[in-house]
């Protein structure tokens, strides 16, 4: 009953079970079933506690977005060789950053040591796309191709300086683990929207150009302190798509038909007997398995896409567990309404051989993230899809290690970095934020992790501030006490 | 919390028609009210609130504010709170509009009642002592079994409800049972009567499987986890503390002993290993091994780990809120918060680093495994061995040093003399002695090995054999060693020997080495790492290795030294060669770094002159050299080596141990920040003052007079805490909800006075945790029946006020062990190294740094341990357990939560642990009964613990013949269906038969009743 999942079940079974059961289980029970369900309703006549989201789906206000897909390039791409071009750094090649600027950011523990800091101006040429004239790599040919669908915001920042840490924040707006997930709050604070699906969907990949990477973690999808039901539900790249989804070897469906229509008979069984409302969950809860055994297989074949828009995927389509794959995925679940759909790219962490490795990245994510949006903007789902796209941090304009025209690498910088979004009421082809002349520091329009948290929360109708939970005795928010919607980019 | 608004609206509402005739208590009915709407800005937290006005305590809230006062006792009209709460001016109503904490209307008049009552203030109530309550009045008297119930009784008759009929005899067996172990009891024989179920506790009591139960409850609350966690997230071996655990359970040592143990066991005077082992507790925290993380940053995050912990665990306090501020609800100052930091950071430990060598480190075997007699007796023998070896060591090494002192006046022979070798081979082409006495490889190779053999021409000491790595213009030009690609070359292991027997070489060292291949690989025992000389800028490469002390060869002696350049690249051995050795150890020593500055001033004093740390310095260091010892080492050595492989050996184990000398200082930390130490105010140790009675000389000075403090009856909160735990993991909610917080914010006990009760009665049992289960247990309140009528649902759904028994899902370990219980599959061993159970593939390759980082399932019997012994990877955790609600181990865990979802469904509908368990409950059935009615009841009781019923009997016949059909016609699906798992099947029964027993028994496996305690 605790499952949003499980709820316009739950309420024909509650009739059913009500009508039958000999107790005559009142309306308050109902009632109290209902509530569990959603940070809503109860709480308001409670005046208590628990969050003071509203009213079935629970929006705050009118949201642009239905659904996000959040599209997470793990270990955190050079903004300086991909969307920020800084010439300066070019004309000072090799110069040591400390001749130019005060050098007040923090320094890992990989570079503090370093006896130079020396500029590394990016080996790649950068052009202007679309009728935006936004700025970008020549790595990101594709991406470039939508420059007037996405907005490109290069004044990110963090505040964590290593990859566990500054990746969780980006998760679940804090740096330590134990805070539910972006996908969690919305599942938590929206429902669900499909009767055969997750809510909160997470896939991961693995890049070519750094097949060795920063690894990723259960809690990223994690749901924290609120109720499992919300966590992510992670589809898997080999064995079931989701796990333990198929029914195993002899026992055809049948079979597994007949096993749950027993299971029922007995488990129903039990009600009449008891009267526990948890056993009408149960019963529930089998056939909401049951009716994924049966959504997900036709969700991940692909022998309905035609074969152009599979092209515009690129060739690794087909391929389970790539990026391309779940990008393809990320819409097909689009179309089903799950949520939020969360893909983690693996493999951005470009400490040396940043040209070997980052043309392998590029390589990956550049055409699936171009064609998801073409894809969602052909089918009229761009509009209420929010798209965001980026890591953890930016990376230094200083080399880490030796330093070439042809070939350097970048250590972890949190002052200055960008990412992009499109779709969900975000204004197209635009850029927003600046940095300074050698990417040290944002000179206009800073954003923060969770000033983007809470814009995202805001296109789907949530305001952030009330969006809470209470967990030791206190409200918890995705932003904690911060956060700004960035109104400038919203249409 | 949604339940916990659910709770507060059913029970607040009951409380306001019930208390309309009572009193206002300050502590149930108005502290929460104004620690909820308005501390967050006129708290504790003064510094970060814009209002000098303070609602936190008595002096605050009825101070003068300059001619007014927010509240005048029986006086509403000038009551301050009054009108701010009323008025309807947007400027001046509290709470503000925009704040999102508006009160209700009846909240609001409790608060007018409450000034009109006359304002009587009370300290918050989980901050008083303890003191027992009278056992209350009631009608029912004869309802009551003891004094449990009369607290019980006493509310249920002022809210007008009946209690439940008692469970049947089964039923209630099989919920004791499930509660005390995790499993469900061997048959469905129950104990009739309460003295024979009395008897019965005290059996589980005695079982292994009840401190398994316990100790998984104290894993979650002890963040335990099988490795560091964070990104890089290696493995760590604390697992003999979780045995530590289990053992205390299983003795009932009582809590103040096993919570001084834990956090200072260290500390106790003359402590024991095992009061060592016993502080792991504060060391099952993450471990940040992230090749940037900063030390410095990490070591804060340690220590605030356990304080947080250690405020949860036993004062059920949030502390960590006062991390970066005062906190907002609870008289806990930041100040406060680091003071009890200056408790826990003196550990001398490195914040960075992997667990396993993350000082203070100590080996520890697992206190409950059993060593098998081989072991043990390899073991002394070894011992004995070493023991033996030491005998004359004293005379050895005085010997060792004289030779020491004699070349310290010798001229430093720098020129290595060249040995003459008299026989050469290679595995791989041809190995040929030039007359100059260098040696040349010819052919081409992939990996090779070359022996070459020479004899002493003189007495003179060998302290070193130096390999000369020599160009030659027809090798690679590029790097110019070997014929291979780019003439680099990887020695990967040297061994040398003096009349056939082996000489233990204790280091090396070259001239150059490459990044990531430096010498010291070339004696480090493993032949997958080499030296490598990629980039050299010498003429000659060369490489010298050191016996532990110089060998002392007669005329003539045989030596043999054998180079291997086994690694994966083909032809990286060196072309041209020549070998030489030197008798000047010193000269060796002194590059080696291994004999330092300090060493060899301690070996010059005359051995009087010496203190005890430098006599100690130079034995310390001859051990290491003294051939006898270290052959006896290695044997040794091997030998534990081997041991631990196999869980009986030691292994490190991450403890906690009190620096000696001055102590680490603290200081607050700014924002909670590691950057912004205020150095001004260096921190004193004290606990907060809003828990100490007592004079201010009587704080606890350290460690374990903290630990002394919190296990008394003097700490108000540690019995109530852990008491309340007792009571959620019975009926699945506290008396006090909010477990982890009893703090201005907790919810307010739903029976105080029996929390109160509960709690002196644990203190005066002498922490007696089995007492407290004993008697919760024995109450007439546990051993009702659970079915719910609509009348309790209704007034009553979460069964807070206890008008029927418990009633919940069991945890995902409980599940899989019970399962694997009623099939017979299930391992007792218990304790011992963590296991890895069946997991679906990729879950560790997917997110790992490399994709080579595979799940390796166990094999045999360890398929088959309790859950609680599965390996716990923080990255990515046992799935089973998650799914069904477990925390992730990150950080400690004190709820417990049921909820329910589809992939709950999943797991017991399609993981090969539950069709192989019903593989072999159907085959049990099978081998012991005939008739099919026998073997369906006997499937049913294996699971539930229950006889069978007629309607379930009858259901699960059509589902048997069903699959009987079925399988017949299939005989290929009855092959794949009993395919599950790894165990063998009985073979004599027929195929299609026992996979139709299997579907029904995997259909009863599957059944609300069986994942149930009911």
């Amino acid at each position: 009953m605790n499952n949003p999942l499980l709820d316009s079940h739950l309420v024909e079974n509650r009739r059913q079970f009500f009508g039958r059961s000999a107790h005559g289980v009142g309306i308050a029970a109902l009632s109290s079933l209902l509530g569990r369900d959603f940070a809503s309703g109860a709480d308001a006549s409670a005046g208590a506690a628990g969050s003071s989201a509203t009213g079935a789906g629970g929006f705050h206000h009118p949201a642009k977005a239905k659904r996000v897909i959040y599209m997470f390039q793990s270990g955190a791409p050079s903004q300086i060789d991909l969307f920020d071009h800084k010439p300066k750094l070019q004309e000072h090649f090799g110069e040591d950053l400390r001749d130019h600027l005060e050098m007040t950011q923090r320094i890992t523990g990989m570079t503090k040591n370093q006896a130079s800091f020396p500029f590394a101006g990016t080996r790649y040429e950068f052009s202007k796309h679309g009728q935006c004239g936004t700025e970008m790599s020549e790595l990101l040919p594709h991406i470039g191709g939508i420059a007037d669908d996405i907005c490109l915001v290069r004044s990110m920042h963090t505040e964590a300086i290593n990859h566990d840490p500054a990746i969780t924040f980006f998760q679940t707006g804090h740096q330590l683990p134990g805070r539910p997930s972006i996908g969690s709050w919305l599942s938590y604070g929206l429902g669900t929207a499909n009767d055969n699906l997750p809510t909160f969907v997470a896939m991961v990949s693995r890049g070519t150009g750094r097949p060795s990477c920063q690894p990723l973690y259960d809690r990223l999808w994690g749901s924290g302190f609120i109720p499992t039901q919300h966590a992510g539900v992670k589809f898997m790249g080999v064995g079931d798509p989701v796990l333990y989804l198929n029914d195993p070897n002899g026992l055809d469906r049948s079979a597994r038909r007949r096993m749950l229509d027993d299971l029922n008979r007995l488990n129903q069984e039990k009600l009449d007997q008891y009267g526990d409302p948890e056993i009408a969950t149960r019963i529930q809860q089998y056939e909401m398995a049951y009716r994924m055994q049966t959504s997900v297989p036709e969700l991940t074949d692909f022998s309905d896409e035609p074969q152009h828009i599979l092209d515009m995927y690129g060739p690794d389509v087909q391929k389970r567990g790539t990026y391309a794959y779940n990008c393809l995925m990320a819409r097909r679940l689009a179309e089903r309404d799950v949520r939020f759909i969360q893909l983690f790219h693996m493999g951005w962490d470009q400490h040396g051989n940043l040209h070997g490795q980052l043309s392998g990245q590029c390589r990956d994510a550049d055409q699936p993230s171009a064609a998801l949006i073409k894809d969602l903007k052909q089918r009229g789902m761009l509009d209420d899809t929010l798209v965001v796209w980026g890591g953890e941090f930016g990376r230094t304009a200083y080399c880490q290690g030796k330093l070439t025209r042809e070939n350097y690498g970048r250590d972890h910088h949190p002052r200055c970095f960008s990412i992009w979004m499109a779709g969900g009421g975000v204004k197209p082809g635009m850029t927003y934020g600046a940095t300074d002349e050698y990417c040290y520091n944002i000179t206009e329009n800073p954003v923060h992790v969770h000033d983007l948290h809470a814009t995202i929360l805001n296109q789907l109708g949530v305001d952030h501030e009330r969006l809470t939970y209470r967990f030791q005795g206190r409200y918890f928010r995705l932003t904690d006490v911060h956060g700004h919607v960035v109104k400038d980019i919203l249409t | 919390m949604i339940r916990k608004a659910l709770f507060t609206t059913t029970v607040f509402c009951l409380a306001a028609i019930s208390h309309a005739v009572e009193p206002i208590d300050f502590n149930r009915d108005i502290r929460p009210i104004l620690s909820d709407k308005c501390f967050h800005c006129h708290g504790p937290d003064a510094k970060n609130q814009k209002s000098d006005y303070r609602l936190d305590t008595e002096e605050n809230l009825f101070a003068d504010l300059g001619g007014y006062f927010g509240v005048v006792p029986g006086n509403l009209e000038d009551s301050e709170l009054h009108y701010r709460l009323h008025t309807d001016d947007p400027v001046e109503v509290m709470p503000p509009p925009d704040a999102n904490r508006d009160l209700t209307k009846t909240q609001k008049d409790l608060l007018d009642r409450w000034i009109k009552e006359g304002a009587v203030y009370d300290k918050h109530w989980s901050f008083k002592k303890v003191e027992r309550p009278e056992v209350p009045q009631v009608q029912a008297v004869e309802w009551c079994r003891n004094p449990i119930d009369h607290f019980i009784m006493q509310r249920l008759e002022s809210e007008g409800l009946q209690p439940s009929a008692d469970a049947s005899p089964e039923t209630l067996f099989r919920r004791a049972s499930l509660l005390l172990t995790g499993l469900q009891p061997e048959s469905a024989n129950a104990p009739a009567g309460q003295e024979a179920y009395l008897a019965e506790l005290d059996r589980l009591f005695q079982t292994s499987d009840y401190a398994e139960r316990q100790t998984l409850k104290w894993l979650d609350a002890a963040r335990y986890a099988d490795t560091d966690g964070y990104q890089v997230d290696r493995e760590r071996s604390n697992w003999p503390w979780r045995d530590w655990v289990i053992r205390a359970f299983r003795e009932n040592k009582p809590f103040d002993q096993f919570t001084i143990e834990q956090i200072a066991g260290d500390m106790i005077p003359e402590a024991t290993e095992d009061q060592i082992l016993a502080t792991t507790f504060n060391r099952n925290h993450r471990q940040n091994a992230e090749g940037g993380a900063l030390a410095e940053e990490f070591f804060v995050e340690n220590v605030i780990d356990r304080v947080e912990t250690t405020f949860t665990v036993w004062q059920g306090l949030t502390m960590g809120c006062a991390r970066c501020h005062d906190h907002k609800y609870d008289p806990l100052s930041q100040k406060e918060f680091f003071q009890m930091y200056a408790y826990f950071n003196n550990i001398g430990e490195n914040g960075t680093g992997q667990g396993t060598r993350a000082n203070p480190v100590q080996d520890f075997a697992s206190p409950l495994v059993e060593v098998p007699a081989e072991y043990v007796t390899r073991r002394a023998e070894a011992a004995k061995q070493l023991a033996d070896a030491k005998k004359g060591l004293g005379k050895r090494r005085e010997d060792w040093i004289a030779s020491v002192l004699a070349d310290i006046d010798k001229p430093k022979d720098k020129a290595w003399p060249k040995l003459k070798p008299i026989s050469a081979k290679a595995t791989g082409g041809k190995l040929v002695i030039q007359p100059d006495g260098t040696l040349f490889h010819t052919g081409k190779v992939g990996s090779v090995s070359y022996t070459i053999d020479w004899q002493a021409d003189s007495e003179l000491p060998v302290a070193a054999v130096r390999i000369d790595g020599l160009k030659d213009p027809s090798f690679t030009q590029q790097v110019g060693f070997s014929k291979s690609s780019n003439g680099n070359v990887v020695m990967t292991e040297v061994t040398l020997k003096h009349n056939g027997q082996e000489v233990p070489l204790v280091r090396a060292q070259a001239t150059y080495s490459q990044k990531n291949f430096p010498a010291k690989n070339l004696v480090d025992g493993n032949r997958k790492t080499g030296w490598a000389i990629h980039a050299i800028p010498d003429e000659v490469a060369s490489a010298a290795v050191y016996p532990g002390a110089p060998i002392m060869p007669k005329q003539g002696d045989a030596f043999q030294i054998t180079l291997r350049f086994e690694s994966p690249y083909g032809n990286h051995n060196f072309g041209k060669l020549r070998l030489g050795s030197t008798d000047n150890q010193l000269a060796a020593l002194e590059k080696a770094g291994r004999l330092d500055a300090k060493l060899l001033a301690a070996i010059k004093l005359p051995k009087e002159k010496r203190n005890r740390g430098q006599s100690r310095q130079i034995s310390d260091y001859f051990n290491t050299i003294d051939q006898p010892v270290m052959q006896a080492q290695k044997k040794a050595d091997q030998i534990e080596k081997e041991m631990t492989a196999k869980g009986y050996g030691m292994v490190p184990v991450m403890v906690m141990k009190e620096r000696a000398g001055d102590r680490m200082p603290a200081y607050l930390l700014n924002r909670g920040s590691y950057l912004e130490p205020q150095k001004d105010e260096p921190m004193q140790r004290l606990v907060p003052a809003a828990l100490f009675y007592g004079n201010e000389d009587q704080q606890p000075k350290d460690r374990l007079e903290l630990a002394k403090w919190m296990a008394s009856g003097e700490n108000p909160l540690t019995a109530r805490v852990y008491v309340n735990r007792i009571w959620q993991s019975i009926f699945r909610t506290g008396i006090v909800k909010t477990v982890e917080d009893f703090g201005l914010q907790s919810e307010m006990p739903s029976h105080p006075e029996l929390l109160d009760w509960l709690a002196a009665e644990f203190v005066e049992s002498g922490w007696d945790v089995q007492h407290m289960y004993r008697l919760i247990l024995s109450s007439r309140t546990f051993q009702q029946s659970s079915e719910v009528t609509a009348d309790l649902l209704e007034q009553d759904p979460e069964n807070r006020l206890l008008a029927r028994g418990p009633r919940f899902r069991m945890d995902g370990f409980a599940i899989r062990d019970m399962a694997l219980k009623s099939s017979g599959l299930l391992d007792p061993r218990i304790g011992g190294k963590p296991v890895k159970p069946y997991q679906p593939e990729g879950l560790w390759n997917a997110v790992s740094s490399g994709a080579g980082d595979r799940y390796r399932p166990s094999q045999g019997a360890d398929l088959y341990r309790k859950s609680m012994y599965t390996y716990w990877k923080r990255a990515v955790n046992p799935p089973r357990q998650t799914i069904f609600d477990s925390g992730g181990r990150e950080a400690c865990d004190v709820n417990s939560r049921v909820t329910n979802t589809p992939l709950q469904a999943l797991v017991l509908m399609n993981d090969v642990t539950f069709l192989e368990a019903a593989r072999h409950l159907a085959q049990q059935s099978m081998q012991t009964h005939s008739q099919p009615s026998e073997r369906i009841g006997a499937i049913y009781s294996s699971a539930t613990s229950r006889q069978i019923g007629e309607k379930t009997q009858q259901i699960l016949a059509e589902n048997l013949q069903w699959f009987i059909d079925h399988y017949t016609k299939h005989p290929e699906e009855a092959a794949k269906f009993l395919a599950a798992g790894e165990s063998p099947r009985d073979d004599s029964i027929a195929a299609e038969e026992h996979a139709a027993y299997m579907a029904v028994a995997h259909l009863v496996l599957n059944l609300d009743e069986t994942i149930t305690l009911e």
